[in-house]
């Protein structure tokens, strides 16, 4: 058996090399199990706003079950149950005899774990609680000791810290979107103020125009209006995913089918301005966890400014190409035979309300793929030459985040 | 019957130049000289000496005040009257720039003209400089 010192090491290098806390919290259950000598331990992470199960992880023997089924038999409540109703920030150390009959007989029925003797623990940090930890029976069948309880109680603690670390770094996100789209309320201003100057215009030109029974006019004010009114569009929406208040909400996906979608979206407009789409998609890429509609807006984005790129060249090539590396990431490239991008302008294309396209760009297509991409824990990188064109290339790290991935049952 | 008058009307976005161009043309004929950026507007405004300049203020690369600043300080286009467009939402920013414009060198544009245009606006502004 390791020494305690050793176990804590252990776990501190875990947490600093796992970015998901799904992925933390599994094998830190399979080191806290390994601590105790024990049959079983399990994690459960609650919502503090509605008190429901937010994720259940468990080590050891014993069936698994899916959140959803632990849900429907403990729920809640099992804090209360273990831990006492009085003081509920203390750790419990109980025998068979004191476990409830309920939480016995579930154990047993759902989980196939005969409870010898079990140790609760809260979690909690910053005053708030955020969950449980369990662990059943030690393997020789003794009760859990003084020492065993002061290990685990050093073990709850890590755990509520990491556990809430994680979810500051949600809520961060979430508020440095806002505070993105704070500090630049007043540089969109102007961005908006020139569309809406624009659109002034037009509709000042289409009048002028109609009075005057000149259809040239007519036109051209028409043609003002419609580009700005597509300007408008894209950069309300982009402001719109900047102000989402909710998470990316991660799915199997497969790739190659929004590689295909986009290129069914954009072939006319890209035959119209002389520019050809080559997909150049690999079979192995398989279903993928990530977020399709952030990855969707990505791609879109991309390929969007590759085309324009290309309009400027008066035509051209783009590729979309999609593979699984050998660290089972998911590699998207989107190139293109376009105007490329020069050294200077190459440090500020991911910067916010930065654009190139003068009239035409909004400066926020880039940042919110790169914000996307970050998001997914994933890397974006260009390589460009002024005359011969652009690459991108999206690297997504394997996310095993248990919205993609239920534990199956026995 | 006069010859027409040359306006140099600098811009970063064409759409706004052809709003001005639609506005002014509704009451009289100017020859509206456009361009997209500083640079090029100051030597168009040395190539042809308008009467009349039109300035945005946002723009990339040189604003419309570093610009203002260079054709005043020059013998030769110090004396063309200058109308700048702003767009600038930070008006407590403009404030500051138009007061130390002022203050440090005594250069004032004839008029500040906020966007989205309003024609009437720049209407009654142009006609105010060329009735002098």
């Amino acid at each position: 058996m390791q020494s305690s010192f050793n176990l804590a090491f252990e776990i501190f290098k875990l947490s600093e090399k796992t970015k998901h806390l799904d992925n933390f919290l599994e094998e830190f259950l399979c080191l806290v199990r390994k601590a105790l000598n024990s049959d079983y331990c399990q994690a459960d992470v609650y919502d503090k706003e509605t008190k429901e199960i937010f994720n259940h992880f468990s080590c050891g023997i014993g069936n698994r079950i899916t959140k959803n089924i632990y849900e429907e038999y403990f729920g809640f409540d099992l804090i209360k149950d273990l831990l006492g109703k009085k003081d509920i920030s203390k750790i419990a150390n109980l025998t068979r005899k004191l476990i409830p009959v309920n939480t016995y007989q579930t154990f047993n029925d759902k989980m196939g774990i005969k409870i010898n003797s079990l140790l609760a623990a809260p979690l909690y940090s910053r005053g708030k609680l955020l969950g449980l930890l369990v662990a059943v029976n030690k393997k020789n069948r003794t009760k859990f000791s003084k020492y065993d309880e002061k290990l685990f109680s050093v073990f709850a603690s890590q755990a509520a810290l990491i556990v809430d670390n994680s979810r500051l770094r949600e809520e961060n996100l979430i508020k440095e979107r806002f505070s993105h789209l704070g500090q630049r309320i007043i540089d969109s201003a102007h961005g908006l103020k020139n569309i809406l100057n624009n659109m002034d215009g037009g509709a000042f030109i289409v009048e002028h125009g109609a009075l005057a029974k000149n259809m040239k006019e007519v036109n051209k004010g028409w043609e003002i209006l419609k580009r700005n009114s597509n300007r408008l569009r894209e950069l309300v929406l982009d402001i719109l995913f900047f102000s989402r208040p909710k998470k990316p909400e991660y799915k199997l996906t497969d790739i190659n089918k929004i590689c295909l979608d986009i290129k069914e979206l954009i072939e006319q407009s890209a035959k119209e301005n002389n520019v050809r789409i080559n997909l150049n998609l690999s079979p192995n890429t398989g279903l993928f966890c990530m977020d399709p509609k952030g990855i969707y807006r990505c791609l879109l984005n991309l390929v969007s400014n590759s085309i324009y790129a290309c309009q400027e060249k008066g035509g051209g090539e783009i590729s979309i190409e999609t593979s699984i590396d050998k660290e089972k990431k998911l590699k998207i490239v989107v190139s293109d035979t376009g105007t490329g991008i020069s050294k200077e302008n190459l440090e500020h294309i991911f910067d916010v309300f930065f654009s190139t396209k003068g009239s035409k760009g909004t400066g926020l297509g880039l940042a919110v793929t790169k914000q996307i991409i970050s998001e997914h824990l994933g890397t974006i990188t260009v390589d460009s030459e002024i005359g011969k064109g652009s690459k991108f290339t999206i690297t997504l790290p394997k996310n095993t985040s248990s919205e993609c991935y239920q534990k199956k049952q026995i | 019957m006069g010859t027409r008058k040359n306006i140099v009307v600098i811009d970063d976005e064409p759409d706004a130049i052809e709003f001005v161009k639609a506005v002014l043309s509704s009451i009289g004929e100017f020859n509206i000289i456009p361009a997209k950026d500083g640079e090029e507007g100051i030597e168009l405004v040395k190539k042809h000496l308008p009467d009349l300049i039109i300035l945005d203020i946002m723009m990339p690369g040189q604003s419309g005040f570093d610009v203002f600043y260079i054709l005043r300080k020059e013998k030769l286009t110090e004396n063309i009257p200058v109308v700048m467009l702003t767009g600038v939402a930070d008006k407590a920013g403009l404030r500051f720039f138009k007061d130390d414009m002022k203050k440090f060198y005594g250069f004032e544009p004839v008029e500040y003209i906020e966007k989205p245009l309003n024609p009437s606006v720049l209407i009654e502004t142009v006609k105010k400089i060329f009735n002098k």
